[in-house]
């Protein structure tokens, strides 16, 4: 019965489709929702420019590069997790469960809070994406030796409390007196206050990162028959693994130095995708990228709709959500292998 | 020459020699069973052979043109490698599967054309898995996920198909299935190169046995002439007497 459910959805258009409906209904409810509400045909209005100049200030400089970057953070999250998953063979990789977010939150923290940023701007992304790089080049090597998914989340655990722990030192240790009140902001991720700056900052980077791994799909279709069979069939894995990386370090690095590190969405969005499409791990690149733009997006509505004093941070919503998902997934795993 | 040209062949895994100076030339249209005891380098002569694993001397062509210089696809669409075991990493329809046989015939942003769809058509008839084409993965036994595979090699098209111990973990009724399988393959032209543990079906089933022992063939021919009692007893460390009782097949394959 179950099967045959899931053959009869199983079309990937009709998916697509759905998504996008909800990323942007999710988008278009982020310029609506805030501490000043404002309804849908003011912001029309705005996006037009007929509204007044306090509207159109909130929907065009407050609202809409949040909205922008929860669509753009989140698919950059959505895609990463399921390139992860896809090239390393383990269900339970996300760019936050094996600490690349945290290294990149790492690099961010160094370059903003040592006065390196100020000088050089791009130092900002440069040093994230260096940080991703290398969190995520150290857990190479255990990956490769295949010992089982959780020999590699043991190692990811560590990495992620390694450069957590680098960020909560660096910013204890930085010369800026409010730089410790931001650890939070880095550890859990927030998209509070951001302008277009910073989507000018991330969004060329992620399409690059996104780009890289998009070029690199087949070959994880091939690695589901084991690296062997992949090479066989003419992939150059090396170039692949590669490519993949760089491609995750650098979306990663660039999403990470804008809103910090936001957990679980690259692992959630793949598996809430995959049952609806035909099991090729190449096909469920693009709607996971979705899936993680309408679940970041949806997050980020979340954290201003609940009447709390201080906003909710990003990271507690998403971990609330994901957290359970990785248990179910490690318990299904348990039962197959 | 034509056909497959093995030459000189050397090989160190993790600083010890597995494979030295192994040489064999083989032409369509013939099976080989691969042999020799537990560690003699038969799956690395294989990788080898594919270039998965690196070499320190020799050469392999596969009519005139070495496989080493080869590119990446031209190699893959040349020699079809089934791997040991059984892996299947993500749950995809028995289709789906045996389609990822057609990725060294993509471009990177192509699609499968009907040339694709009529040669996986013909790998899932000549494997008798057409009838599972919509199953998932998951949902095989032993025996209909070790044909599913080798349809998955058989719909690569290439020349030269190698695989690595086709039917360990099969029972009986099984693994005669998949040596016939092998047998036609070879008979239809292809050439087939299998590693092998169960001498009895290499004598009933291959034309040709090579065996390795240390690194090196220490013999080559027709199976009855390789599989001699002296050999055995002096390669396998066993009396053949004591094969044919630990062997199902070994029987079998006297007729």
């Amino acid at each position: 019965m179950v099967q045959a459910s899931a053959g009869a959805l199983r079309r990937a258009p009709p998916l697509t489709i759905a998504l996008l409906a909800v990323v942007v209904i999710a988008a278009a409810s982020s310029l609506m929702v805030g501490p000043a509400p404002i309804r849908p045909g003011a912001v029309l209005a705005a996006l037009i420019g007929h509204a007044d100049a306090v509207t159109s200030d909130i929907v065009l400089q407050i609202r809409a590069p949040r909205a922008i970057l929860a669509v753009l953070i989140g698919a950059m999250l959505g895609l990463a997790g399921a390139a992860l998953q896809g090239l390393l063979r383990n269900p339970l990789a996300d760019p936050a469960v094996i600490g690349t977010s945290n290294a990149a939150a790492l690099g961010a923290v160094i370059a903003l809070y040592f006065g390196v940023a100020k000088a050089f701007p791009l130092a900002l992304p440069g040093l994230a994406v260096a940080g991703a790089l290398i969190g995520l080049l150290a857990l190479l090597p255990v990956a490769r030796r295949g010992e089982g998914p959780s020999t590699l989340i043991l190692a990811g655990v560590a990495v992620s409390a390694l450069a957590g722990a680098g960020v909560s030192l660096a910013l204890n240790l930085a010369p800026n007196p409010f730089a410790v009140s931001e650890i939070a902001f880095w550890l859990l991720g927030s998209l509070t206050d951001r302008s277009f700056q910073h989507v000018i900052l991330a969004a060329p980077l992620i399409l690059v990162g996104a780009a890289l791994i998009l070029l690199q799909a087949r070959a994880l279709d091939g690695l589901a028959l084991g690296e062997d069979a992949a090479r066989s069939l003419g992939f150059d894995l090396d170039r692949v693994r590669l490519m993949m990386v760089a491609g995750v370090a650098i979306g990663v690095g660039a999403a990470v130095a804008v809103s910090g590190a936001i957990g679980f969405i690259g692992l959630i969005a793949p598996h809430l995708v995959r049952p609806f499409t035909d099991g090729r791990p190449s096909r469920a690149l693009m709607p996971s990228a979705l899936a993680g733009a309408a679940l970041l997006s949806l997050a980020d509505l979340m954290v201003r709709l609940v009447p709390t004093s201080t906003e909710l941070r990003l990271g507690v919503v998403t971990s609330f959500l994901g957290a359970p998902v990785f248990i179910l997934i490690l318990l299904r795993a348990r039962r197959l292998s | 020459m034509t056909g497959l040209v093995v030459e000189g062949l050397g090989a160190d895994l993790g600083g010890r020699p597995v494979l030295r100076d192994v040489g064999f030339t083989a032409g369509a249209g013939a099976f080989i069973g691969l042999i020799g005891p537990n560690g003699a380098g038969k799956t690395t002569l294989v990788r080898a052979i594919c270039q998965l694993t690196p070499l320190c001397a020799g050469e392999v062509r596969w009519d005139g043109r070495s496989i080493s210089q080869m590119e990446a696809r031209a190699r893959a669409t040349t020699l079809a490698y089934l791997p040991q075991g059984q892996t299947i990493h993500w749950p995809l329809t028995v289709r789906r599967l045996v389609e990822l046989g057609r990725l060294p015939r993509l471009g990177p942003l192509s699609r499968m054309g009907p040339s694709d769809a009529a040669a996986v058509d013909e790998a899932m008839a000549a494997a008798d898995v057409t009838a599972l084409a919509e199953r998932e993965t998951p949902s095989l036994s032993g025996g209909e996920r070790a044909r599913v595979l080798l349809a998955r090699a058989l719909a690569v098209g290439a020349p030269v198909l190698l695989v690595d111990e086709p039917t360990a973990s099969l029972d009986p009724y099984h693994v005669l299935e998949i040596m016939r399988l092998l047998r036609r393959v070879a008979e239809q032209g292809g050439l087939v190169i299998a590693v092998m543990h169960e001498l009895g079906l290499v004598s009933r089933f291959c034309d040709r046995a090579i065996l390795l022992s240390g690194g090196r063939v220490v013999a080559d021919g027709t199976p009855r002439a390789v599989l001699s009692p002296e050999r055995l007893r002096e390669v396998y460390r066993i009396k053949p007497e004591a094969l044919a009782g630990l062997s199902l097949f070994a029987r079998l394959g006297g007729d």
